[in-house]
């Protein structure tokens, strides 16, 4: 009874979600397809000749359930676009599907990247002969961060960890590097120390090292976009954290990335492209180019980026700009208070990247004449 | 927490759904869903059995389900063995769903 009503009730939401008039036409779509599961779910709950597996059913309408809320965030009016353009950028390289991207909106310092499940996908194809062609994919950060980009910075970093989710490049890399013969990592027991563990505590070592190698990878990907905005931004949002179950230390975690900024030799970087290369992924590297901004947000004005690669590197220099005026201001930023030079770095920020959007929705609508 | 939550990180929830109706939990599935889980199992014990020909076609429950077999050489052997979705006994199927548990890899 709780499962069919469940799959009504969340019917009834999706029209209702349907008559928004922010989403687009590929939302809309989407919403339809979505929908169609639903009605073709119910349809088989009831039949008698073709009935369908009770628990695969319930764990169908889980994953709907889970993939509304995705959408019921996006109806605000809260969106910071210029951010979610910067992912959308950086994701493409990672992935053929075409992924819808939607944003909450959180009331504490937290940021996610979360997908809908592929088995989720696979299912509805065999079971229920519905095939949805576009990924679903929701970004979640804290509200009064939301027309800060710089302070957005982590959404980075969590994409690293949605692209490994999606392509298992850390379960790769500990099928071909296991935890008791790969590199050994900072602040954990060495990989010949792990292998000569008895089973359990064997089993709780590795564990760390799988949480230690996600955040690593994380790290790693994000600077291959922002430079070193993001362990700016770590140094003043968790500084000198130690090392814990789940993440390395701060220290750590800085060397990884000063290894990977310098180009120095590092065979936990080495075996991140092993197992990038053997997934047939992109490898990691710098995307960003170094932008100077003192002509620009030197004199309070927006800068445009021409490239990608421009507006990946917009972040490090902005990051970079916003630390120097902080410390030191020079030229108008001097009548500037502390509190304001934070507020307006981050709206120039916010105006280069949409500078990038118009110049580029501009060029496109003249190339289709 | 009123009940135990889907780990939505895990791409195996299907497979698991999959596997409990050999243990005879409810109306079976599509032969279609039946055939992935045994092309599943073979990409998974080819992976145990050379981890060097992972690539980019291998489907990545393929890959989550090697590591978690991997330290049960008995297990991976035995599902190297199977052939087809009727050829799964409950017992083997209790082992595997057993091992799926632990999320640690």
């Amino acid at each position: 009874m709780l499962l069919r009503s469940n799959l009504r009730l969340l019917l009834a939401q999706l029209e209702q979600l349907a008559e928004t008039p922010y989403f687009s036409t590929r939302f809309e779509a989407y919403i339809s397809e979505l929908s169609d599961v639903i009605v073709r779910l119910l349809e088989r709950l009831q039949s008698v000749d073709n009935p369908i597996n009770l628990e695969l059913a319930a764990t169908l309408a889980d994953h709907i359930w889970f993939l509304t809320r995705f959408l019921t965030g996006s109806t605000t009016k809260q969106i910071p676009y210029e951010v979610t353009f910067a992912i959308e950028r950086a994701v493409k390289e990672w992935t053929d599907r075409e992924l819808l991207i939607t944003t909450a909106i959180l009331q504490e310092s937290n940021f996610y990247f979360m997908g809908g499940s592929e088995a989720f996908f696979a299912a509805v194809e065999s079971e229920l002969q519905i095939v949805i062609a576009s990924r679903p994919v929701q970004i979640a950060l804290p509200y009064i961060y939301r027309h800060k980009p710089l302070f957005c910075v982590p959404l980075f970093h969590e994409l690293g960890h949605f692209v490994d989710n999606d392509n298992k490049i850390v379960d790769t890399s500990l099928l071909l590097s296991p935890a008791t013969s790969g590199p050994d990592l900072p602040d954990l027991p060495t990989s010949a120390e792990i292998a000569a563990l008895p089973d359990l505590e064997r089993s709780l070592a590795t564990a760390e090292v799988v949480s230690h190698r996600q955040e690593y990878f994380a790290d790693l990907f994000s600077a291959s976009y922002v430079g070193n905005a993001l362990s700016g931004f770590l140094q003043e949002f968790c500084p000198d954290q130690p090392k814990s179950d789940s993440h390395p230390s701060s220290v750590s975690r800085d060397k990884l990335l000063a290894d990977f900024s310098s180009g120095t030799p590092n065979p936990v970087i080495e075996m991140f492209q092993e197992a990038l290369k053997a997934r047939g992924l992109p490898e990691l590297r710098a995307r960003a180019t170094s932008i100077a901004l003192e002509a620009s947000f030197g004199n309070v004005r927006p800068f445009t980026p021409a490239s990608d690669e421009e507006l990946f590197g917009l972040f490090e220099s902005a990051w970079n700009f916003l630390q120097t005026q902080w410390a030191a201001p020079t030229g108008p930023w001097v009548h500037f208070p502390e509190d304001d030079r934070v507020r307006l770095v981050n709206d120039l920020t916010e105006k280069s990247i949409r500078n990038h959007m118009l110049v580029e929705g501009w060029n496109a609508s003249i190339d289709q004449q | 927490m009123l009940a135990a939550a889907t780990n939505r990180s895990s791409s195996l929830g299907l497979l698991q759904v999959v596997l409990r109706t050999v243990e005879g939990h409810g109306t079976q599935v599509s032969d279609q869903l039946r055939s992935h889980t045994i092309e599943l199992l073979q990409q998974a014990t080819s992976v145990v059995a050379n981890p060097r020909a992972i690539n980019a076609g291998t489907p990545k429950e393929a890959i989550e389900l090697a590591l978690h077999i991997r330290d049960v050489p008995a297990l991976s052997t035995k599902l190297a063995a199977v052939k087809a979705f009727d050829a799964l006994s409950p017992e083997l199927v209790r082992d595997l769903l057993e091992t799926l548990q632990p999320s640690a890899a």
